[in-house]
């Protein structure tokens, strides 16, 4: 028969390993922010529409899609796992805030599309890289948070 | 009536890799030896353990140098490791509850 003791330690060593997915992950790399910058402007300027000639609209879109695709495969080969499911408590304000700053962002760029594609898309590049660097700090603290009370 | 720990998962290895699953989409050989710090050959011993139970799945890519192996948990391993982890919890808390009386 296992002591309590053993037994409080395999649950927090499943706590542990739980957290990892979110808490261990590798630097993320500098030109990541204004890549993402601009692969969100690209985007704006698809959807206000760069001209008259749709081809172009489209050709933009298969390269945004393709340049996504092989963004996510590589990050999750470079990162060597992909968190899902609930993140540590660590983490709900840094994502909830988030979630607020692309909404509040999405309807700046739309509104903001609908006075110039130029514009939108510089909007769009401007929130895209300092919207992720925030939230990269932001992560990383929780991340510290979440390491330190896991031990 | 006593919770039923799940001796497959039960090992304190097996059960941080049940764990680690549970929470990602899928998690590659190095990291999940790193996280264990284990070696490689005991890394492929436990979860080929997970794989006979029907827990984990092991998908190897490429051959030689270039060659990946990712683990992803089934559906049978996250229901496994739930029912484990609450085992757990219920039996600690039988304790403590034992402990207060």
């Amino acid at each position: 028969m296992e002591s309590e003791h053993d037994l409080h330690e395999s649950l927090r060593t499943a706590d542990r390993a739980a957290a990892a997915p979110w808490v261990d992950y590798p630097p993320t790399p500098w030109w990541y922010f204004p890549a993402a910058g601009c692969w969100f402007a690209a985007m704006a300027a698809v959807v206000g529409g760069l001209g008259d000639n749709h081809v172009v609209d489209v050709i933009v879109l298969v390269v945004a899609v393709a340049a996504y695709g092989a963004y996510l495969g590589w990050y999750r080969r470079y990162r060597g796992v992909m968190p899902h499911g609930k993140p540590p408590r660590e983490f709900w304000p840094a994502i909830g805030w988030y979630l607020v700053g692309a909404a509040a962002s999405l309807v700046a760029i739309w509104f903001t599309l609908r006075v110039s594609t130029v514009l939108g898309a510089v909007l769009a590049f401007v929130l895209a890289t300092g919207g992720l660097a925030i939230y990269e700090v932001a992560y990383a603290r929780a991340a510290r948070r979440a390491r330190s009370r896991l031990g | 009536m006593t919770p039923e720990l799940d001796p497959v998962i039960h090992p304190p290895k097996r059960l941080a890799a049940m764990a680690l699953l549970a929470h990602a989409a899928s998690a590659d050989f190095p990291f999940l030896r790193e996280q264990l710090g284990v070696s490689d050959s005991d890394l492929s011993k436990q979860m080929a353990e997970l794989n006979r139970a029907g827990y984990v799945d092991i998908l190897k890519q490429g051959r030689g140098r270039g060659a990946t192996t990712t683990y992803r948990i089934t559906r049978a391993g996250r229901r496994a490791y739930a029912a484990h982890r609450k085992a757990l919890e219920a039996i600690l808390s039988g304790l403590a509850d034992a402990d207060a009386h």
